[in-house]
């Protein structure tokens, strides 16, 4: 006998939303996004948006504001101004378990697993809020683990996994609440490069299954090999978006990367 | 490898815990001495007070430092019921438990975002604030003076007998009742939620577990349990004043139950009920009683032993009680 004190509550981003009369194929749409904290304006009217099915790379300096970003879909901050339109939705200011039901998940740039539980434990409690049944959510936790790779550490503490593993980890939390958006953050940072190729494959395997994905990363290599799309962020700012090819050649972006002294250096040397 | 948590009842516990409390409603027969009676009795309403401020405390992790103000709640809304309109204790915990409730759910919206001292700061505060509001509306509350049932011989009505086989009786169905809801919290989804709350409030939100939800709707139930309590101290006592039911002491004697015995267990309240009641009256009795002082330093000398050499509390000492911990 389980009891279940909380009302369960259906997602509603795990089903493919329904066309409505305004649906335009955007899973996520921002539009004048703003984020000021105290005179510095971390996102500086930002808009851009991500088609069902895409995944879009989102890269630029440290500080750029990235990781803001993706703190203001998730709800972690207040935005000063702009909308986020979630399959049609406006959810700017939603509360975060809110917008993790809707079906949008992130995971973190400095892992953050829930240490003194199992692998397998982290898991299932990103899937209970769809399964009321302990045992139907430890069933999906099982299926989720085996897939992403971490039958051997199941039930290994959190505390104890290698890097890898405790990435492997924060996707496979994410995939337990059914989200048909994730929000990688830095999901490749520390890894070797044929770790970087199998995470590569399973994020290309998401989005064979319709998963939609804002990638955040430094990996250049990983951003261009995966994104249908890359956007520039630059103190708060998009300079720059389109494919990944143009992107890489774009002077504004360069210059961003390297400085204006770096960019002259690297014209120089390829005259 | 980490026991399993489980979801259904263990029916493996059922026989020795029916024989245990046959064992426990027996005893009381056997003894005539009113003295140990109450010793006991003290005992179930401490561990019980322990396991109700557990759910809160122990289970999400938010050390509530004003929990007598909920005992006081239900003392005073069930003895000023029982003294002005002969409501029967019985049924006058019922509205208790509801101002109990309503208290707790404002509370909880109010502190309960937030974390660690500043939580312990404002709970302390809040605890305070009930007793001296006590103490202020005189004309209501009786003020300093407090609420007194006055004994008018044997009363089934109003719970008022002889001896004290009855309260002993009332006090352990209190305390199974507590046992009861706190060990279903902690095997169900809300009783997940809670631990991953306290383990990394930041990871049980982006995994979808309604914080505000989950920690309020634990103190609600936390306070209902403690002002059923607080009702039955009215009737054991007879007597309630600002001080007994909602003063500082009161709120640390609970905690310390929990801690002592172990946080975010079942069994832990009780384990430190048994340690620190008898010990209490051993060390009035030997010197020489007084509630500041002797009482203090002996709280004081257990709580560094237990956090030095048992942080986990005293049910790490016996293993098979501390049962199913995290998954």
């Amino acid at each position: 006998m389980d009891v279940d004190l909380l009302v369960p509550i259906e997602p509603q981003g795990a089903m493919v939303m329904e066309s409505t009369a305004h649906d335009n194929g955007n899973i996520l749409e921002l539009h004048h996004l703003r984020k000021v904290f105290g005179g510095l304006a971390a996102v500086d009217d930002v808009s851009f948006h991500i088609a069902r099915g895409e995944i879009i790379g989102l890269i630029g300096p440290n500080g750029a504001g990235k990781s803001t970003i993706v703190n203001l879909i998730m709800g972690g901050h207040k935005a000063d101004g702009g909308t986020i339109m979630f399959n049609g939705e406006n959810i700017v200011n939603c509360r975060t378990d809110e917008v993790v039901r809707r079906g949008i998940a992130r995971t973190f740039q400095v892992e953050n697993p829930l240490l003194n539980m199992t692998a397998r434990g982290n898991v299932m409690i990103g899937a209970m809020p769809h399964n009321p049944n302990r045992d139907d959510a430890m069933a999906e936790a099982e299926e989720i683990v085996e897939r992403l790779g971490l039958g051997r550490v199941a039930h290994h503490l959190a505390t104890n996994l290698t890097v890898q593993d405790r990435k492997r980890l924060e996707l496979a939390r994410t995939l337990a609440t059914r989200p048909s958006l994730l929000l990688l953050d830095e999901c490749m940072a520390g890894l070797t490069r044929a770790e970087i190729d199998q995470t590569l494959d399973l994020l290309r395997q998401f989005q064979a299954e319709g998963l939609s994905m804002l990638v955040i990363e430094h990996v250049m290599q990983a951003v261009m090999n995966i994104s249908d799309r890359v956007i520039v962020l630059d103190y708060g700012k998009v300079i720059c978006g389109g494919r990944p090819d143009d992107v890489v050649h774009d002077p504004k972006v360069i210059e961003a990367y390297l400085g204006k002294r770096g960019y002259a250096r690297a014209a120089a040397a390829e005259s | 490898m980490p026991a399993q948590r489980d979801s259904k009842f263990n029916w493996a516990w059922t026989v020795p815990l029916f024989l245990l409390a046959v064992a426990v409603l027996t005893l009381p027969l056997l003894m005539s001495q009113r003295y140990l009676l109450r010793v006991l009795i003290n005992i179930f309403f401490f561990a019980a007070l322990g396991s109700a401020w557990n759910i809160i405390g122990g289970y999400a992790g938010q050390l509530s430092l004003g929990h007598a103000a909920f005992v006081a709640f239900g003392a005073y809304t069930t003895g000023l019921l029982l003294f002005h309109y002969n409501v029967p204790p019985w049924a006058g915990v019922l509205p208790g438990a509801i101002v109990a409730a309503v208290v707790a759910y404002f509370l909880g919206k109010l502190v309960l975002r937030l974390r660690g001292p500043y939580l312990a700061l404002s709970t302390l505060a809040f605890g305070e604030i009930v007793r001296i509001l006590l103490l202020h509306f005189t004309e209501v509350t009786g003020g300093p003076l407090g609420v007194t049932i006055p004994f008018t011989g044997r009363n089934v009505w109003r719970l008022q007998f002889a001896t004290e086989h009855v309260n002993y009786c009332i006090s352990f169905g209190l305390l199974v009742l507590c046992m009861f809801v706190s060990s279903r919290i902690h095997n169900s989804r809300m009783g997940y939620y809670l631990q991953a709350i306290k383990e990394n409030q930041e990871a049980a939100e982006s995994l979808g577990i309604p914080l505000a939800r989950t920690k309020n709707l634990a103190l609600v139930i936390s306070a209902i349990l403690t002002s059923a309590l607080g009702g039955f101290y009215l009737i054991f006592m007879t007597y309630i004043d600002p001080y007994a039911v909602a003063g500082i002491h009161l709120s640390i004697e609970i905690i310390l139950v929990a801690i002592i015995g172990g946080l975010g267990t079942v069994w832990g309240p009780v384990i430190g009920a048994c340690t620190l009641v008898p010990l209490m009256e051993i060390s009035n009795f030997v010197l020489g009683g007084g509630r500041a002082g002797a009482s203090m330093l002996i709280y004081a000398v257990i709580l560094i032993s237990v956090v030095l050499f048992r942080p986990k509390g005293l049910i790490t000492l016996l293993p098979k009680l501390e049962g199913y911990r995290s998954e």
